[in-house]
C-alpha cells in the first residue's frame, strides 16, 4: 500500500516532466536540434529511381537521379540524409519473376545548389541523389524489368 | 513511503528525458527500376557458303555447303534468322550469265548469351543446297554467286 500523499508526489513529478518536455520542443519542428519533432519528407515530392531501358548491347554507364522534398523544420536545423542498401542490403535490382540481379551504385544526397539548413515548417526543398549502372552489371543480364527499394531517412 | 514516490518521480523524468533527447527522423521509400531490353545484334565476319568446284560428271547427290552466322543476343533471348532482301536463291556466272539454283535453310539458333566480351559466342548455320540434277546440268562458269541479305529480329 503507497499513501495518498506519495502517490500525489509522483504523479505531479509526472506532470511537470511533460509539461518541462512540451515547452523545450513545440510540435511540429522549429525548435532547437534535439527536440522530438523532426523533419519530414513530402510524399508528394518523391521521384524514384528510373534508369529506363538498359541496352545490353550498348555498354554504356547508365544514370538516373532521384528528387526527394524534404523539410517541414526549421532553419535552425541542418538535415541529414542516409540512404539504406535497399531489399537485399547490397544494391542490386532482382528481376520480375526471376532471380537475376543488377548492381547499382548511389551517391551521397545533396541539397546542391541549395543548403541543408531546414526550410521552416511547411516548407520543402529538394535533395537528389544519383545512381549508376555499369556495363559491366547488365551487358549478360535477361531482358526484363527489374526492381529494387531504398529508404531515405532524414535526421533530424 | 517518499522514497518509493521520489524513485518513481526519477524514473518518469528519465524516461521523458530520453524521449526528448531522440533525434526523430522522417523517412521515405524510393523505387529503383531498370527495363534490360531484348535485342540482337550480327556480330562478326560472315563466313561465306561454299560449293568449291562442281564437276557434273562426278555428283552423286544432292550438295550441301554451309556457313556460320553468328550474332549476339541478351541473354535468354532466342533470336530468328530470315533471309530478305530479293535473294533469288539462283547463282549467276557473271561472265556467261549461267546460273544454278540452290536452296538455303536456317538450322537450330542458339539462345543469347549477352553482350560482354565473355559472354559465350552464339551462331546458326545455315545449308545451301544445290540439288543433284541441278548439279548434274550445271553449265560452265567460273564463279556462280549469289548475295544474300540476312535479318535477325529477337
Amino acid at each position: 500500500m503507497k499513501s495518498a500523499p506519495a502517490l500525489i508526489a509522483g504523479f505531479a513529478s509526472l506532470l511537470l516532466a511533460v509539461a518541462a518536455y512540451g515547452q523545450g520542443s513545440p510540435p511540429g519542428g522549429g525548435g532547437p536540434p534535439g527536440g522530438v519533432a523532426g523533419c519530414s519528407f513530402d510524399a508528394g515530392g518523391i521521384t524514384g529511381l528510373n534508369f529506363g531501358t538498359l541496352d545490353p548491347s550498348s555498354g554504356t554507364i547508365v544514370t538516373a537521379t532521384a528528387t526527394l522534398m524534404v523539410g517541414n523544420c526549421g532553419a535552425g536545423r541542418t538535415m541529414s540524409l542516409s540512404i539504406d542498401n535497399g531489399r537485399r542490403g547490397n544494391r542490386t535490382m532482382i528481376r520480375d519473376g526471376g532471380n537475376e540481379l543488377i548492381a547499382y551504385s548511389l551517391s551521397a544526397p545533396t541539397f546542391s545548389p541549395g543548403t541543408a539548413d531546414g526550410p521552416g515548417i511547411g516548407a520543402y526543398k529538394p535533395a537528389t541523389f544519383t545512381g549508376t549502372v555499369m556495363p559491366g552489371a547488365y551487358m549478360d543480364a535477361v531482358a526484363g524489368v527489374y526492381r529494387d527499394l531504398l529508404v531515405v531517412t532524414v535526421t533530424p | 513511503m517518499t522514497t518509493h514516490s521520489f524513485a518513481r518521480a526519477v524514473t518518469a523524468l528519465v524516461l521523458f528525458t530520453t524521449w526528448g533527447s531522440v533525434q526523430a527522423s522522417g523517412s521515405a521509400t524510393v523505387d529503383v527500376t531498370a527495363s534490360v531490353s531484348a535485342v540482337c545484334q550480327f556480330s562478326g565476319t560472315m563466313s561465306a557458303i561454299a560449293f568449291g568446284a562442281i564437276d557434273p560428271s562426278a555428283v552423286a547427290g544432292d550438295l550441301t555447303a554451309t556457313g556460320n552466322i553468328t550474332y549476339k543476343c541478351t541473354k535468354g533471348t532466342t533470336p530468328t534468322v530470315s533471309i530478305t532482301g530479293g535473294a533469288s536463291r539462283t547463282m549467276t556466272d557473271a561472265g556467261t550469265g549461267n546460273t544454278i539454283p540452290y536452296s538455303l535453310a536456317m538450322g537450330t539458333h542458339d539462345t543469347g548469351t549477352g553482350f560482354s566480351a565473355s559472354a559465350a559466342a552464339t551462331k546458326v548455320q545455315a545449308t545451301a543446297t544445290i540439288s543433284q540434277t541441278n548439279a548434274q546440268d550445271a553449265k560452265a562458269g567460273t564463279t556462280y554467286k549469289e548475295t544474300v541479305t540476312l535479318t535477325i529480329n529477337n
